[in-house]
């Protein structure tokens, strides 16, 4: 004796394969005729999907090669030393935690969970840092800090989903690991950078269609805005990146020639800013030298981001500053030539 | 090698000419996916990303699908779009929203009748929405849509037959959701 679930998978077989409706199945053809009008979709966007291909194809490109059987096997460095594992060292970290302290390691583990307005959330950033310092290589260390970035959206998430308010520190957080994963970008060549960049680029664009979707609900929140902006911001970033790598290196640092000037000294609240070699630098910010190819403006004096050489882009990390217009006095993206 | 489940070899050595196979033969069966859940073709292209980024992420750690390639795309896909769905208040439409749309005069009969369809279905557990929209448009057998589900392919016939239950007393006329949005 069959079940009627047997019974009624045999009639939707057949009526899938274009036999007619029997006793089993008769009941559900209503349904599964209104069920039809779902089936027809819309073609797809052949750009869209030939920029998913390429940045799923790219996502894999930069994921780490996998070491030979005989080094995983060992954990030795091809040079015979035994090999650094972060993870091994956090979790001992963990383990010597719990001994000292009856339970911190445990607390450690519990925090990973928690979210902003919880008290262990210190715990949790406290063990991305030590996982982080832990890291060696450029690659890795941007492949973790672009995780986290999708931990803090998804923290602002779950907050503005439960009504409890996002702390505008969730948002400075998110940018400040934002800047630090491109920082960390800078140092990697060319055949690393385009893929990376790429595929935080992607993820940019669905953290910001979630964002889109929070402001719904909160347009005014400053903490949504703080991070739609410095998602945005970083977007832009990559984009300047992947066209211009060696300006990008430039703007964070990294590739600078060893017998390039040192970059000059920024006062916060100096009353003309602080000259630079070229003597230019006045107002708020220090303004660009008269020979110097471009960077972002200065801004107020704060921002490590800000050098003199300037391009006339935003600068990522100065938000919720916007650089619309070259600043005279250097509160500008400025222009080459220090205007 | 047309079977995309062939691949997963290759895609767990992340060699790009199965990557690249595998992203042309199911992604466009993902969107469709995505889209007749969420009715919107940005929302279902974010779904259809996301969810090769995860598998690629998952693959990346030593995870991943181990039989089901195809399966387990579709389980991250309808993840995602219950988290959009919960999330978007374009979707979650009431009743009485409903009503007032198709008061105004400003949906035809197609577009009341996929509104209808689509609301049914999200009123669905999560487990009959997956079984319904695996097999009856995505075309999985009953052993795919079980490696869904993680559930053995009995639990897969109950879920159908009850999700199908649910939809009949949705559907029919003069008892449910059509009468909601006429």
């Amino acid at each position: 004796m069959t079940r009627p679930e047997d019974d009624l998978d045999l009639a939707l077989r057949r009526l899938a394969d274009g036999g007619e409706p029997d006793a089993a199945g008769q009941p559900y053809a209503g349904p599964l005729q209104h069920l039809e009008s779902l089936r027809p979709t819309p073609a797809r966007d052949a750009q869209a999907a030939l920029a998913g291909r390429k940045a799923f194809l790219a996502l894999a490109a930069s994921a780490p090669v996998s070491r030979p059987a005989l080094s995983r096997l060992t954990g030795k460095t091809r040079d015979g030393r035994k090999e650094i594992r972060p993870m091994g060292a956090l979790a001992g970290l963990l383990v010597a935690l719990a001994l000292l302290f009856g339970g911190g390691g445990a607390s450690a583990l519990a925090a990973q969970d928690a979210l902003p307005n919880e008290w262990l959330y210190p715990v949790k950033l406290a063990t991305e840092e030590l996982q982080l310092g832990l890291t060696t290589g450029p690659a890795q260390q941007f492949a973790l800090l672009e995780d986290w970035a999708d931990r803090r959206v998804q923290e602002i998430e779950q907050l503005a989903q439960s009504g409890d308010g996002v702390p505008l520190e969730a948002a400075i957080r998110l940018r400040t690991q934002l800047t630090k994963a491109l920082q960390i970008a800078a140092q990697l060549q060319d055949p690393e950078l385009t893929p990376v960049l790429e595929r935080l680029q992607t993820r940019l664009e669905i953290h910001l269609r979630t964002m889109e979707h929070l402001r719904i609900a909160d347009p005014n929140g400053a903490a949504l805005q703080t991070a739609e902006q410095a998602m945005t911001q970083t977007r832009a970033e990559i984009q300047g990146a992947l066209d211009d790598p060696s300006a990008f290196r430039m703007r964070h640092g990294a590739g600078r020639p060893a017998a390039a000037p040192t970059q000059p000294l920024i006062v916060p609240g100096e009353p003309d800013g602080v000259l630079n070699d070229s003597g230019q630098g006045a107002g708020e910010g220090a303004g660009q030298g008269a020979d110097s190819p471009g960077g972002y403006g200065p801004g107020d004096g704060t921002c490590s981001s800000c050098t003199p050489q300037a391009t006339g882009d935003l600068c990522p990390t100065c938000t919720p500053i916007l650089w619309s217009t070259p600043g005279p006095h250097g509160n500008g993206p400025g222009q080459p030539g220090g205007k | 090698m047309s079977d995309p489940e062939n691949w997963l070899p290759g895609v767990r050595r992340l060699d790009p000419e199965a990557l690249g196979a595998v992203y042309d033969a199911l992604s466009p069966a993902l969107f469709r996916y995505a889209f007749r859940l969420l009715g919107e073709a940005q929302v279902a292209e974010d779904v259809v990303a996301e969810s090769f980024s995860r598998l690629m992420t998952a693959v990346r750690h030593g995870g991943g699908p181990q039989v089901y390639l195809r399966a387990y795309l579709y389980r991250v896909a309808h993840n995602l779009a219950m988290d959009h769905h919960r999330a978007s208040p374009s979707l979650a439409l009431d009743d009485g929203a409903l009503h007032l749309t198709a008061e105004a005069g400003t949906q035809d009969d197609d577009v009341r009748e996929r509104m209808a369809a689509r609301q049914a279905l999200w009123r669905l557990t999560a487990e009959q929405r997956q079984v319904i929209v695996l097999k009856f448009y995505q075309g999985l057998s009953n052993e795919e849509v079980a490696a869904a589900l993680n559930k053995p392919v009995g639990a897969v016939k109950s879920l159908q037959h009850r999700a199908l239950d649910a939809l009949r007393r949705m559907l029919s006329p003069g008892t449910g959701e059509m009468e909601r949005v006429a």
